[in-house]
């Protein structure tokens, strides 16, 4: 917190005082302090330390859904594992329903203004109009002999006072019994609570339910937070500790359930037909197998069974579990191979979800998972599944809420198409970030979804070659960063601070662009795929920290890429380079004249005023002409030996030299990247590393020695920088906008 | 307490209200706090190596052969690397230094230009474009050293990555073997840090051989794997181990290396073994083992068979050698402690007749000084190799510059230059190759340490020759630089530009100047400094551990000089803003008349206040009344009106106040001169700003009258600008202005 604080700080500070001459900003320099000290939990190489640690909570629940009033009733024992070196007199839950409560800060904190025209939908939802009773009342809070603990509840946050301190190594078991009403998703259009809930259908009277944040979770307790327990405000995800799951669920017995985990006793819940299907999906690579088909699904909705049913699941290693419910479901699977492991790629849908989504939910599932683990890690988990929910992407380990609802006549267009898979890909993708890369999303939202929307891009361009791009490439983030800086925050912000309407334009669009940005442009594909895998390696099932990725980026490629992260993740410039000047030489070759040492030409600069000064506007008036001269003895110091002056002039001779200044507008270090059209249409395209601009950060100046003359000079051809501003990235200069696109379509 | 606490808080507000009027608050005398690094378990915060330090170890075995004929290196090393670290490692990384040379180099790449007029050709400044040289490492093969299985690795620029087969645990070590070849470049045209140099008149070469080899990364507590390229300025940063190295190369040179030569006999006439023997005790002169005429002899018979030289070492950071058939070789023992290292020189003769008198014995004088501030000697030789262009260390080993002209003479100033390279190039071993700082990272840790031990050695064994660059006087006119363009000393090597040199040597040693004279003394200074060296020595310091421990060994508080002169550009400008001159009413008349009601008030009120230019106007009188019954509140005793007074009667008292316009807090040093023509020096702590950084006022009582205040008259404080450092107001010279002028 503090060192943010002062990174925002020296920002403004350094920018006020920048008016004229343009200071030294120090970009180049390391990150050092802005970064945590390594120590012996985190290493300086971004790896996880020797005495890394980090807590474990086991879960065994019991819980009922009532359909009739929508609410559920649970029972939980949590085992906590103290594997930190600390002792604990208190542990810390998490009560993420309680910002349903009326009398929530998160209600409270929120903005409002009133508009014309509002409609009812949005103006009930913005001032709090519905009288539901959110939240969760704690029935019982008890220890392993059925004592009550002594607890307190602030808002989102539950406080367990322990009977005696929990020591280094100590496991501690608790009990939890709860209900909470579950709130209505049509309800609620903004985004605290819409992450889980109920759908209701009014055509055939059924619910749909996405349930999570369901149950009291434990907090995480961290060597860099202590207890991380910053409240729930609705921005600011979730940040949660792994550990094994048995969870007991009892539903209408002609629900169909999906949920993280895998259900252990599916002889019971499923007729012997459903049963046999799921056997035959565990073994179908090529196309999912329908396990639940439409009829029968059409079937369930109407006769509505009284009777109940237990799905008992279990799930080892998760950070969370969530669950969906509905007798509205129509399920299917099938196998994929991820290394060594075959998870199953799962879908649930009702029939409004049809025909698109047997097609496409569990395809897209397969493509996730697949190239996911390519990039990182391989996908560990028994399954994964994608369940379609109304206007909305959420995700939970092995379970996931996505939108993507066809017209009523089941008709469907590409954009909407593209929206589900699209939405598909990234919340499958969540199960590597954070579910198993497990950073901390109440303190950094770029962390899961930046990363996770980089490697949704990677999916989509691999898998989806027609799908229109959307986040990633450097030229789609240009509009957002030529936005008004007033609302623009750095990436490296906590979660609550984002403004909310550039959410997704920073901690998803420009992260990702970043990342793709260091992969295409910074480090090359190699290298960052070496190194992005390694972070991911090194952290999966751990819970890693930015500066664990910095690091680790770094650390295995040899990239130092300390300026990447200050310019990108640390400030809001963006790029905006210009070719200021070029001006075209040749040495004027009198060989004659060399060794005549009276000739008494001063040394200078060519750009002084002097009679037969080129004008260096275009390439029209034709290089200027500049003298090499034979090198003075005086110049070699004590060396004895000399250099054939001769033969250094013959080889600059008809030589086209170019002398490029370059200027840094946007403030945003990145590389140049020149491209060079010479006479005969030939290109060439040259890459320099961001380091020219170590020294002087805002204008460098440098020469090129061509053999062929040169017509065109563009910077950033290819729009890979996000240059917000093209026009003078030519020279010669172009007069319009318009001319340059000209050149810019030719160019391609 | 309660009464004593509420006058503090009245005088904090007073004071607090004043200081808000002038300028902002920068908290110049704040805990560095987090600036630093959080002391831990590996690092702590005495600024010493933590209970858990640790660092790792790389062994080399190299065999290598020089090409006479086409200037190429080929090589063959087992590596066998130590994984002391308590982290797993899945990969290695190796420093291909001499990819820096390639035209596809981040150097090269990243390097700015412009065309100017009339430039030599030899000097155009796009190198690549001139010279027909093609540098870089070819790596031929990576092997596992056990199973002869080639690695996987990749090369990133200067950084090559070797992925282990199975990851290296803590207290683990890996074996493995690199073949590679490289052509060395000609020092006349790259003046890099190793290379060749060409004599055209008897066709011969000399060799200066560095970075030649793929050499392991530091992995180390705060960095991980110190893999930033190597783009030039910022140097190296390396790990300790054992070398054993074989260099061939044609039978007729003589070659000068890191460690010690385990073959003589192979190498050398018996006549000069017997010398080398006579050398290693012999204290008083250099011996000659080479002489002249053997090497002139030599440089006309090219021999074309090979011998090779067989080097160890132990505990060093690097290799270098030097090689050629024009060496001459003198060495001598050196006292050290209870060491005798052999100081040793090679040159050729166009370095006579100055390298026999100078050299071996400025080696000599750097191992004294250094180690009478820091430690023995651990090495067993330290060579000085001559060539030219500057000066560059290894351990055990440094090439240095200053040749005579053909008529053998050398000018003073280049005879200093000359022994002040030896000096310093020396003393690199000292830092960074024993106290082994991350040069790629902070170049002033060795660089600025080195510089004020050699400015420290030209001063005490060379004080006929004036060498000043490293000076607080010397100092001054960089510290006057654009402040938009300058960078602190702190900044990163590779990002200090033009101010590579003042940041990295001069600031850092002028500023451990001042330290030791004028803010610590020499006393305090020397021991913590020793501390340091000590504490640091075959280990890997940090800034924070040099500016930890400097306080931590003298309790000395040093935050504000570190903050002050390291992480900003500020500069010392002090002006004497304002004197007044006051002496006491005589108050005998009648002191005891307690109706005499004189108001307390500021005297700078009247007409005739003591602001003038001079001393003219006289001093201003003032009362001192008796101390009413009201302030002493509950003490019944109380204090002697008239002794006080007494006391204060016909003294000259100065009010003189400070201005810092510079920014950079410093001490005070006052020089008072006095009528009688008499003077005294008074020495006042930096903490004199501490509550006011802009402004302070001081009350001095002197039993003479003054005639004559100067500020920083020695010079030692670096203040900029000594106009302002005078009362009465007059232009000024410094001594060393003046010093300067007559030069």
């Amino acid at each position: 917190m503090n060192r943010m604080l002062l990174a925002v700080l020296t920002l403004c500070v350094g920018q006020s005082i920048a008016q004229q001459n343009p200071q030294w900003k120090g970009k180049f320099e390391q990150l050092d302090q802005a970064l945590p000290t390594p120590n012996e939990y985190r290493t300086g190489s971004g790896a996880p330390g020797p005495k890394y640690w980090q807590q474990r909570a086991d879960y065994v629940i019991n819980a009922e859904l009532n359909d009739e009033n929508q609410s559920i009733t649970g029972g939980e024992t949590i085992t906590y594992i103290n594997n930190s070196p600390d002792a604990l007199k208190y542990l810390w839950l998490q009560l993420d329903q309680n910002i349903n409560q009326k009398d929530n800060n998160s209600q409270k904190i929120k903005s409002s203004s009133v508009k014309d025209s509002i409609d009812t939908r949005t103006i009930a939802s913005d001032l709090g109009l519905h009288d539901f009773d959110g939240g969760f009342k704690i029935k019982s809070v008890k220890d392993a002999s059925g004592k009550p603990l002594p607890y307190f509840i602030n808002q989102t946050m539950m406080r367990v006072d322990l009977p005696q301190p929990l020591g280094s190594g100590q496991k501690y078991s608790f009990n939890v019994e709860w209900s909470f009403n579950v709130n209505d998703r049509v309800k609620n259009a903004t985004f605290n609570d819409g992450r889980s809930g109920m759908e209701y259908f009014p055509e055939d009277g059924n619910y749909l339910y996405i349930i999570a944040q369901w149950f009291p979770r434990m907090c995480v307790y961290s060597d860099v937070y202590g207890w991380q327990n910053k409240q729930f405000l609705g921005q600011g995800e979730f940040t949660l500790s792994f550990g094994n799951y048995e969870v007991n669920l009892t539903v209408p017995g002609d629900h169909i359930m999906a949920g993280t985990g895998m259900v252990q006793n599916l002889k019971e819940v499923l007729t012997p037909e459903q049963y046999a299907r799921f056997e035959k999906a565990k073994t179908s690579f090529d196309k999912p197998v329908v396990i639940c088909t439409q009829q029968e699904a059409i079937q369930r909705e109407k006769t509505k069974s009284k009777a109940k049913k237990t799905w008992k699941f279990k799930a080892d290693n998760v950070r969370d579990f969530a669950f969906a419910t509905s007798r509205k479901f129509i399920w299917d699977a099938q196998a994929v191979k991820v290394g060594n492991n075959t998870p199953l790629a799962m879908s649930y849908y009702p029939k409004e979800g049809n025909p698109l989504w047997e097609k496409e939910s569990t395809r897209a599932v397969k493509n996730t998972i697949t190239t996911y683990s390519k990039y990182t890690v391989d996908y560990p988990y028994p399954q994964a599944t994608s369940v379609h929910a109304a206007s909305l992407g959420m995700e939970y380990p092995m379970i996931c809420f996505n939108h993507g609802r066809p017209k009523k006549d089941g008709s469907y267009d590409d954009k909407l198409k593209w929206g589900m898979i699209g939405v598909i890909v990234h919340e499958v993708g969540h199960n590597f970030f954070p579910m198993i890369i497990n950073s901390d999303e109440r303190q950094w939202t770029w962390m899961d979804e930046g990363l996770n929307t980089f490697v949704q891009h990677r999916t989509q361009v691999e898998n989806y070659p027609d799908m229109p791009l959307r986040r990633g490439p450097a030229s789609l983030i240009v509009e957002y960063m030529k936005s008004s800086p007033d609302v623009q925050r750095p990436l490296m912000v906590n979660s609550e601070q984002v403004v909310r309407k550039n959410f997704g334009n920073e901690q998803y669009a420009k992260c990702a662009t970043a990342l793709n940005i260091l992969r295409e442009t910074v480090m090359g594909p190699e290298l960052f795929d070496k190194a992005f895998k390694e972070y991911a390696e090194r952290w999966a099932f751990k819970s890693p920290e930015p500066a664990d990725l910095f690091r680790t980026l770094e650390d295995a490629s040899a990239v130092d890429l300390d300026w990447f992260w200050r310019g990108w993740f640390y400030t809001t410039e963006y790029t905006d380079q210009s070719i200021d000047q070029v001006k075209w030489y040749r040495v004027k070759n009198d060989k004659s004249n060399l060794e005549n040492r009276d000739v008494k030409a001063k040394k200078g600069d060519l750009t002084a005023n002097s009679p037969g000064q080129k004008n260096f506007d275009s390439f029209q008036d034709g290089p200027q002409e500049f003298t090499l001269t034979s090198t003075a003895a005086s110049s070699y110091g004590d060396f004895l030996s000399r250099v054939d002056d001769k033969s250094i002039v013959n080889k600059l001779d008809g030589k086209n030299i170019y002398e490029v200044t370059l200027s840094n507008k946007g403030g945003l270090i990145m590389p140049v990247i020149i491209e060079w059209t010479y006479k005969d249409g030939t290109r060439e395209l040259e890459k320099i590393p961001a380091e020219i601009w170590r020294i002087n950060e805002t204008r460098v100046t440098k020469v090129f020695v061509k053999d062929k003359e040169v017509v065109n000079i563009m910077i950033d051809p290819n729009a890979e920088t996000a240059d917000v501003n093209v026009e003078d990235n030519v020279f010669p200069k172009l007069n319009q906008g318009s001319k340059f696109d000209a050149f810019k379509n030719k160019s391609k | 307490m309660n009464f004593s606490r509420i006058a503090a808080l009245i005088a904090l507000v007073c004071l607090s209200s004043f200081t808000f009027a002038q300028e902002q608050w920068k908290g110049r005398f704040e805990q560095l706090g987090d600036v630093l690094p959080t002391p831990n378990s590996y690092r702590s915060a005495s600024g010493a190596p933590g209970p858990n330090y640790w660092q790792q170890r790389a062994d080399y075995d190299i065999d290598v052969e020089l090409n006479d004929e086409t200037q190429v290196i080929t090589g063959k090393e087992t590596v066998t690397y130590f994984n002391n670290s308590p982290e797993t490692l899945r990969y290695l990384w190796l420093q291909l230094d001499q990819n820096n040379m390639q035209s596809s180099s981040m150097n090269f790449q990243a390097g700015t230009q412009r065309i100017t007029d009339s430039v030599e050709a030899a000097r155009f400044p796009v190198k690549q474009a001139v010279f027909e040289y093609d540098g870089g490492f070819k790596i031929k093969s990576v092997k596992d050293a056990g199973t002869g299985k080639e690695l996987t690795y990749i090369i990133n620029g200067t950084m090559m990555r070797v992925d282990v087969p199975t990851a290296m645990k803590t207290g683990d070590k890996y074996s493995f073997s690199i073949e590679w070849s490289y052509r060395e470049k000609d020092r006349m045209n790259y003046n890099e840090r190793s290379g060749y140099e060409y004599f055209p008149d008897d066709k011969n070469y000399i060799y200066h051989i560095a970075q030649w080899f793929p050499r392991m990364c530091v992995f180390d507590d705060y960095e991980g794997w110190q893999n930033k390229q190597f783009i030039d300025a910022g140097e190296f940063a390396l790990v300790f181990g054992n070398y054993k190295v074989r260099i061939t190369v044609p039978s007729d040179h003589i070659v000068g290396a890191t460690g010690w030569l385990q073959n003589p006999k192979d190498v050398l006439t018996a006549e000069q073994l017997q010398r080398f023997e006579k050398a290693k005790i012999t204290f008083d002169n250099p011996v000659i083992i080479v002489t002249e005429q053997e090497a002139r002899k030599k440089e006309q018979q090219r021999s074309a068979k090979k011998s090779t030289w067989v080097f160890h070492a132990e505990n060093v950071r690097d290799f270098a050698f030097a090689s050629s058939r024009k060496f001459i070789w003198d060495a001598m023992a050196v006292k050290n402690g209870t060491k005798t290292p052999l100081a040793q020189s090679l040159y050729p003769k166009e370095g006579n007749p100055v390298w026999e008198k100078e050299s071996t014995r400025a080696i000599k004088n750097a191992l004294d000084v250094y180690t009478e501030r820091t430690f023995e000697y651990p090495y067993p030789t330290a060579y000085s190799v001559n060539w030219v262009g500057g000066g560059m260390e290894y351990p055990m080993v440094s090439f240095n510059s200053g040749r005579p002209g053909k008529d053998g003479k050398m000018s003073i100033g280049k005879l200093t230059y000359l022994v002040s390279v030896i000096v310093h190039e020396v003393g690199h071993n000292y830092f960074p190759m024993i106290v082994n700082s991350d040069e790629r990272q902070w170049t002033w840790m060795d660089e600025g340490l080195n510089s004020f031990l050699e400015k420290e050695t030209m001063r005490t064994r060379y004080p006929n020759l004036d060498h000043s660059e490293n000076t607080p006087q010397g100092i001054r006119s960089f510290m006057k630089g654009d402040k938009a363009l300058m960078r602190p000393i702190m900044a990163q090597s590779d990002n200090q530009g033009r101010y590579f040199g003042g940041n990295g040597y001069n600031k850092p040693a002028a500023a451990l100047t001042i330290l030791r004279e004028t803010v610590m003394g020499p006393e305090l200074f020397d021991k913590s400094f020793k501390e340091y060296a000590q504490r640091w020595a075959f280990k890997h310091p940090k800034p924070a551990d040099f500016f930890r421990t400097m306080e931590d060994a003298s309790a000395v508080d040093l935050d504000w000089f570190w903050r002050g002169w390291f992480y900003t550009t500020d500069h010392v400008d002090v002006a004497v803003q304002d004197v007044k001159w006051y002496r006491t009413k005589s108050s005998r008349i009648d002191p005891e008349k307690k109706d005499v009601k004189v108001k307390t008030g500021d005297l700078s009120a009247s007409a005739t206040n003591g602001s003038a230019t001079d001393f003219s106007n006289g001093p201003q009188e003032f009362n001192v009344i008796n101390t009413d019954d009201a302030t002493y509140r509950d003490f019944r005793s109380r204090v002697n009106d008239n002794e006080v007074r007494e006391k204060l009667d016909g003294k000259n008292i100065y009010e003189v106040k400070f201005k810092n316009v510079g920014g950079l807090v410093t001490p005070l040093v006052i020089e008072w001169t006095y009528k009688d023509g008499s003077k005294e020096i008074e020495r006042i702590p930096a903490e004199i700003w501490r509550v006011n950084e802009n402004e302070v006022s001081k009350v001095f009582v002197k039993e003479k009258e003054v005639v004559n205040i100067v500020l920083d008259p020695n010079g030692e404080l670096a203040d900029v600008e000594i106009q302002n450092n005078v009362f009465p107001k007059r232009p000024v010279d410094t001594k060393f202005d003046q010093f300067k002028k007559k030069q």
